[in-house]
């Protein structure tokens, strides 16, 4: 097959996939999944042939994938009955985790993530505000109400999570929730890092609120504004932040 | 609210075709909400497990070839059952046409709880004790489709026990509106009491924007000459002149 033209982004696409390169990027995502606390501590992982079968590669893979983990002891496999994988989240929690990915992404790459976010938080927030109904708004008052309410770091950062996915709710994307959803698990971990104080928690507060009453007045402009602007904030923020911890 | 007058071939094609759509689904969602009734007597202990009964009926349904459903089941109401505040009787449409059981989270601190305390689908058929359709909406707590969905409620002894309902994709709800949109000599909205389009066949009015032409809210309450309803459900048709 011959790939002309359409750059590194293409070839990467129909590049094959190497059975390391799938398991270390199996590894990644079930990583992030604990970092977010999508999979909390002692939960205990499907067996080997359903993580397969999710995952649509081989239990060979799968094997690597849940052997890297344990390597990293996020996992702790036990035999026989009542046996399995069970998830072990550092005891300094996730946030650790996060730290210790942030080390390895280059700025230029928190850059190239904080570009791709701006772009979907601002055009879900456009889309919100030509599409969303009474419900919609009421909808995401509430998540903002539970934003503003929330106290500890982890709710904040849960609250703030599920603002954001509202937005795109509202917009009325099964994509734009997807990539939400995404970005939050690649990117938002790592922002989370230099967010939750209650400085921070208080511009986010209003910069959502300021989202919601855009989209009340279906005003699309101010909506992709403030959206974007916040995205470009935190992750200025984040870069500053990556900046003093080398120092 | 409007009747059937001046309603036009085109038109009319087109609610038939959302009617036989509304009449297919809720036939099924009709025969989860009997099973579900069997199971709670009014006299004994409501249990979450007493709820596997319906099981048989709801994979059947979502197993079954060529009907439109892909996810169906009982919603207990908030608080009903003795052993759990919230539960989910429900199955999706998986692989190969398998029904998975969902797994209903009951603790509300954890991360996969699905708190459906105020959702549309749950809290209409609850304040009106009528059947609604919810949607097009992001089912983002379940299947992260596109996604309509048509609820009843479950009423024991006047107590609200939950709805029993299903999920159909806004893709298979366009799939099965198109033929007649098509033929249609004039454009044509299929839209829900808000206004937000399921399908129409033009390109300016696409599936999930608000309808500008007509102010819907307000033409539902007091009717008006391009809005066309479907019986009590909360869709019509609208023309688009």
């Amino acid at each position: 097959m011959a790939i002309q033209f359409y750059g590194r982004a293409t070839a990467a696409v129909f590049a094959p996939l190497e059975s390391t390169s799938r398991s270390s990027r199996i590894a990644r995502r079930l990583t992030d999944a604990i970092a977010l606390g999508l999979l909390p501590d002692a939960q205990q992982l499907p067996g080997e042939m359903d993580l397969a079968a999710q995952f649509g590669v081989s239990t060979v893979t799968i094997r690597e994938a849940l052997s890297m983990l344990r390597h990293e002891g996020l996992i702790e496999t036990r035999r026989g009955r009542g046996g399995g994988s069970f998830v072990r989240v550092p005891a300094d929690g996730a946030s650790s985790l996060a730290r210790r990915r942030l080390g390895e992404v280059s700025l230029v790459e928190l850059r190239d993530l904080g570009d791709v976010y701006t772009a979907i938080a601002g055009q879900a927030a456009a889309l919100a505000a030509r599409r969303a109904d009474d419900e919609d708004v009421a909808q995401l008052r509430r998540a903002a109400a539970q934003l503003a309410e929330a106290g500890e770091p982890d709710a904040r950062r849960r609250a703030d999570a599920q603002f954001h996915i509202q937005v795109t709710v509202a917009a009325q994307s099964a994509r734009l929730y997807q990539e939400e959803v995404h970005l939050q698990a690649e990117f938002g971990t790592l922002l989370w890092l230099a967010f939750g104080d209650d400085a921070s928690h208080g511009e986010m507060v209003r910069s959502c609120t300021a989202v919601v009453d855009a989209i009340e007045a279906r005003d699309a402009h101010a909506a992709r504004a403030t959206a974007e602007q916040r995205v470009t904030d935190a992750t200025a923020r984040l870069i500053d932040y990556r900046l003093d911890q080398e120092l | 609210m409007t009747t059937a007058t001046n309603v036009s071939a085109d038109t009319a094609a087109v609610l038939g075709a959302l009617r036989d759509l509304a009449t297919s689904v809720f036939g099924d969602v009709d025969r989860i909400a009997a099973a579900t009734l069997e199971q709670l007597d009014p006299a004994g202990r409501r249990l979450s497990t007493s709820l596997r009964a319906i099981d048989e009926v709801t994979t059947r349904i979502v197993e079954q070839q060529g009907q439109p459903i892909t996810g169906a089941g009982f919603v207990a109401a908030v608080g009903y059952l003795d052993d759990t505040r919230w539960w989910l009787e429900w199955f999706a449409r998986g692989e190969g046409a398998k029904a998975d059981r969902l797994a209903s989270e009951t603790n509300p601190q954890a991360p996969g709880f699905y708190d459906y305390e105020f959702l549309p689908w749950y809290v209409v058929p609850r304040d009106t004790g009528r059947r609604h359709v919810t949607g097009p909406y992001v089912d983002y707590l379940c299947t992260d489709d596109y996604t309509l969905t048509f609820t009843m409620p479950v009423v024991v002894d006047k107590t609200f026990a939950g709805v029993a309902g299903a999920d159909v994709k806004v893709d298979t709800a366009e799939t099965l509106l198109m033929p007649p949109l098509r033929a249609a000599g004039q454009r044509l909205a299929v839209v829900n009491a808000h206004g937000r389009i399921v399908a129409s066949n033009s390109g300016r009015h696409v599936c999930g924007d608000l309808l500008a032409d007509v102010d819907v809210p307000a033409a539902w309450q007091h009717g008006h000459p391009a809005l066309h309803r479907l019986d009590d459900l909360p869709l019509a048709v609208a023309d688009l002149g």
